[in-house]
């Protein structure tokens, strides 16, 4: 029996290994990384700008989409090739600071924050509330909390659908909004792949983009304009359109590709996590578990705490460490795969250690006496250990495995998020609330659920053998016993 | 001799369980520890078969001083515990625990655990799951998978709680059959009645973690 189930495992996992091969090596044999507001990811502009790209460089872009701040941060980090982002005075702050070149203005639209700095207004106190969102979940609250909105054209005229706001004032001269391309300097990061980064400034520059940024319309409508042109928005009076549909949706479509690469993501992210916080995990809770010596109480306090520390705070420490400016930089492991699994280790082990510990403290206290007494060394006494605590072993792994699964800043922070290569199902599911695709998302969630669910009814097809009165009789004698005092 | 305690001392907590200045345990023998609950009879056991560290003195087992860790000297004995542990799995992986840890080999080992089995009187339960078994079959399987070792000495804990009258003289068979057959030590501990007193050579009354006599039942036959 145990042979064939083996084999299965084997088998489900070297699919699972060769499939996740296949898709690294089916992606361009060149890839750059692009940091980039939230508005132009959203806008569904990339995705005809950058396939226009890649049939004519064979460069990939991986799109990173972030808010303005954290993008030219995760520049100056070192963690990108390239930023395209909208916010001039920053931007001119870090090309001076060296850390960018090549800056170059692509487009505009009319939207700008500095707006306030203009009005002599504080943007602060109670009729103020800053959502810490991107701009459509932005468009979403305002609607919800019946409140004034500052968004941007793109956004507003793909989810004008599905809002009840109308525009009170657009085109003024003031929003006025550039968005410009600035690559990072190899200079500062030698790593970085500049002369890549360098043809997409080009393209990006080019007639052919201009004409397929000019050319990009929702519902009719413009929603950036190629730079040297002159003409500035249309004023956003023409509304009859305003209450149709949008046809175009950023949210990618969930066909079976981009779902396959989240759920393979999703599982090899978790499941290697959680095998390395077994492995790390186990010897450590099963010490705590049952044996005393000094600062164990200390420990295991750490362990219980160490399950309530959110995910986001991890995924920060993290990307503090993996970030090209933090000290395990040089590894190049951020935004990846590797990064995700490192940062769910993080969230696994206590898991494992905590609630392993209190399964192995539950065990008989005689049963590491009765090993040695028949003639145990040291890793067979291990071994015996384990065995005896695989009820507590197995369910400290699927809490474990069903937490990691699941869990979202980490993945976010440190994968980030970028289509086919770390996106998981749990951000994907973010992607679509973000968008407004509400019921993508429950379908998304539904499927991570039922993924769960096939791994847990595969545990519990290994596990536990019937329930038996013998061996709870033998704890309640045992525990009449005195504990493991000054064990040999 | 098979045990000599010099200034054995082992407490719990502040509570002295064992003070033994001196005693000698005499090897091919049944040795009887009995005494009221708490008198230190289990704590005697495990300190010979160095399972325990006592606090202070030193021990001896077959003339040689035992260090800590020391496995050698701790395989030549096995001590069956009040209430036995049984590891999860078969009968039969229970019985050959000891046997595996000796590097015997499968086929040896089955034999081996089969023949132990017959001994304490059950041989059909090779394949059965130690969690169903009933208690006196555990104490038991307990028994078998200590003398599948066939250790020099056997240190037993309450051999005879939970078991009827007849088993009671089964496991007496048992124990003469080891010491006359193979000169195997044994050493049991139990409270004043037990039933194995016709077979024991030597009795040794605990109280309060103290020796209070040592006696000879009868001449060895």
């Amino acid at each position: 029996m145990m042979p064939r189930r083996k084999a299965v495992i084997a088998l489900a996992l070297a699919v699972l290994l060769v499939g996740c091969d296949r898709r690294d090596s089916s992606g361009a044999a060149e890839s750059i990384r692009l940091a980039t507001t939230t508005s132009t990811d959203s806008s569904g502009l990339l995705d005809v700008l950058l396939p226009a790209f890649r049939d004519e460089t064979g460069i990939e872009v991986q799109v990173m989409p972030m808010g303005t701040g954290k993008a030219l941060r995760t520049a100056r980090d070192g963690n990108c090739d390239v930023v395209l982002v909208h916010a001039p005075q920053a931007e001119r702050e870090f090309v001076r600071e060296g850390w960018g070149v090549d800056r170059r203005p692509v487009m505009y639209n009319d939207f700008e924050m500095a707006l306030w700095r203009q009005a002599g207004v504080a943007p602060e106190g109670r009729w103020y509330r800053s959502v810490g969102m991107g701009m459509g979940r932005t468009l979403i609250v305002a609607n919800e909390i019946g409140a004034y909105v500052l968004a941007d054209r793109a956004t507003f005229l793909k989810f004008r659908g599905r809002i009840d706001l109308v525009v009170l004032v657009a085109g003024d001269e003031t929003l006025h909004n550039p968005y410009g391309v600035i690559a990072v300097s190899p200079q500062k990061w030698p790593h970085v792949k500049y002369a890549q980064a360098k043809r997409f400034i080009e393209f990006l520059t080019s007639e052919q983009a201009r004409r397929i940024i000019g050319g990009y319309r929702i519902d009719g409508e413009v929603l950036f304009h190629p730079w040297p042109q002159q003409a500035r928005p249309k004023p956003a009076g023409q509304d009859a359109g305003l209450d149709r549909r949008p046809q175009t949706s950023r949210t990618p479509p969930l066909d079976a590709r981009y779902l396959l690469s989240c759920v393979q993501m999703s599982l090899v992210c978790s499941l290697t996590a959680t095998a390395l916080a077994v492995l790390a995990g186990a010897p450590v809770g099963l010490l705590l578990g049952r044996r005393r010596f000094p600062g164990r109480r200390a420990l295991l306090v750490g362990a219980h705490t160490g399950m309530a520390v959110p995910t986001v705070v991890i995924g920060l420490v993290v990307y503090g460490l993996l970030t090209r400016a933090g000290p395990l930089g040089s590894l190049g492991m951020i935004y990846s795969a590797k990064a995700v699994i490192l940062g769910e280790f993080a969230l696994g082990f206590p898991i494992i250690v905590a609630l392993l510990s209190s399964a192995a403290a539950g065990l008989d206290p005689k049963l590491e006496m009765t090993a040695r007494t028949l003639g145990a060394g040291r890793l067979r006494l291990f071994w015996t250990v384990v065995r005896e605590a695989k009820v507590g072993l197995i369910a400290a792994t699927m809490s474990a495995f069903g937490r990691l699964c699941s869990e979202l800043g980490i993945a976010m922070m440190v994968g980030g998020n970028m289509e086919y290569h770390t996106r998981t199902m749990t951000t994907a599911i973010a992607v679509e609330t973000a968008g407004g695709e509400f019921a993508h998302a429950l379908a998304l969630g539904l499927i991570l659920l039922l993924i769960a669910l096939g791994v847990n009814v595969a545990a519990q097809i290994f596990r536990l053998p019937r329930l038996s009165g013998g061996r709870a009789e033998v704890r309640g004698q045992a525990a009449a016993t005195r504990g493991a005092g000054d064990v040999l | 001799m098979f045990c000599e305690c010099e200034d054995i001392l082992v407490r719990f907590g502040r509570a002295v369980a064992l003070n033994v200045p001196h005693l000698a345990i005499p090897a091919g023998r049944i040795t009887a520890v009995v005494g009221p609950n708490g008198a230190g009879k289990t704590t005697l056991l495990e300190v010979m078969a160095l399972l325990r560290r006592p606090h202070r003195g030193r021990v001896k087992l077959w003339g040689r001083l035992a260090r800590p860790g020391e496995r050698a000297l701790r395989r030549r004995a096995v001590m069956v515990m009040h209430p036995g542990y049984l590891f999860r799995g078969s009968v039969w992986s229970n019985v050959t625990y000891g046997l595996r840890a000796r590097g015997v080999g499968r086929r040896e080992a089955a034999a081996r655990a089969a023949d132990a089995l017959r001994e304490v009187g059950l041989p059909d339960l090779a394949h059965r799951k130690a969690a169903e078994l009933s208690s006196g079959e555990r104490q038991r399987v307990n028994l078998a998978r200590a003398i599948a070792i066939a250790p020099e000495a056997i240190l037993l804990d309450e051999p005879t709680a939970n078991v009827d009258s007849r088993t009671v003289a089964d496991i007496c068979a048992l124990l003469r059959r080891l010491r006359d057959e193979h000169g195997t030590t044994i050493v049991y501990a139990s409270p004043a009645e037990n039933g194995i007193e016709v077979i024991t050579d030597r009795l040794i009354e605990l109280a309060g973690g103290r020796v209070r006599s040592e006696t000879s039942c009868r001449p060895r036959s």
